[in-house]
């Protein structure tokens, strides 16, 4: 059954299944999408945050026109609470140094590590620079493995808008670290 | 044209976890719907008969103040609801979501 039908027999019968089916057909890309904007290591805030992004829709799903797709407004609402939830944290939440991210921790070679350490923190860091969009496009892309055309689909853009919005976010990445990393992130180089 | 700036943002974002949706979400969500669904019912079921017990005791001031001679049945089913709204105070919820769902036919 398709989106549309399934709330329209929800809208008239009530039945809660139906919402739940929505729920389950949704729930992984409403996630990724979630977590894409909220950056690493935040996945227990992302849950929330879908939870929070269903019960809205539950509320409004009657106010839903079908003007656009089911998924296209289901996903503006996602990234619209995903965007307000990362404004309010950064004042809620105690700042913790990149450094501290346990991912980001070396092993074995002391000066190696330490130096890829430290550079990856400097993309950490200018990665959370980045506009919330061009970010959220880079975590899909680079982090979550999502192929362009989800990416595409999620944010309700053109495939060609994703890769330009990755263009972009890369050279404003090279801007940022272009100084630091020398020739290895400043210029192109052939494979 | 490999464009370095691309392995060396897949190098840093590697180390992060993949996160994962914990299993039981969708009845998370909709546990939270009913949560939210009862409360609503109870507290639509609690204003009607608090609105029917101050409507009574409106009407009977109103008689009071205005010296009307109220009819013989008023007082007596004044002094009957009283008792039956401190005893839907206490009661389980059930018997407001009952009068609720009695009084609103729509599901939502």
């Amino acid at each position: 059954m398709d989106d549309e039908k399934l709330i329209a027999r929800f809208l008239e019968t009530g039945d809660r299944a139906m919402f739940a089916a929505l729920v389950e057909r949704y729930q992984d890309r409403v996630f990724r999408l979630v977590v894409s904007v909220l950056g690493p290591g935040s996945a227990a805030d992302a849950e929330e945050v879908c939870q929070e992004v269903f019960l809205r829709v539950y509320r409004k799903v009657c106010q839903f026109t079908g003007e656009a797709a089911f998924g296209t407004w289901l996903y503006r609402i996602a990234y619209n609470l995903a965007i307000d939830w990362r404004r309010r944290a950064r004042f809620r939440l105690p700042h913790v140094s990149v450094d501290k991210v346990p991912g980001l921790a070396g092993a074995s070679d002391p000066l190696g590590d330490v130096l890829t350490k430290e550079k990856k923190a400097q993309v950490a860091r200018a990665l959370e620079g980045l506009p919330d969009l061009y970010r959220s496009v880079v975590h899909m892309h680079y982090w979550l493995d999502r192929p362009v055309g989800e990416i595409a689909e999620l944010l309700n853009i053109p495939e060609g808008t994703v890769k330009s919005y990755l263009f972009r976010a890369r050279s404003a990445l090279r801007a940022v670290l272009g100084r630091s990393f020398g020739s290895a992130a400043g210029e192109k180089t052939s494979s | 044209m490999i464009d370095p700036m691309d392995r060396v943002i897949r190098d840093t974002l590697a180390d992060q976890p993949q996160p994962r949706l914990s299993a039981g979400f969708a009845a998370g969500v909709m546990g939270r719907i009913d949560r939210r669904e009862r409360k609503r019912e109870f507290v639509r079921g609690a204003g009607v008969v608090l609105g029917v017990y101050w409507a009574a005791v409106l009407a009977f001031s109103g008689f009071l103040l205005a010296g009307v001679k109220w009819p013989a049945w008023f007082p007596l089913s004044l002094v009957a609801l009283t008792p039956c709204v401190f005893l839907a105070a206490v009661a389980p919820r059930r018997l407001f979501l009952r009068l609720a769902r009695a009084l609103s036919p729509s599901p939502r």
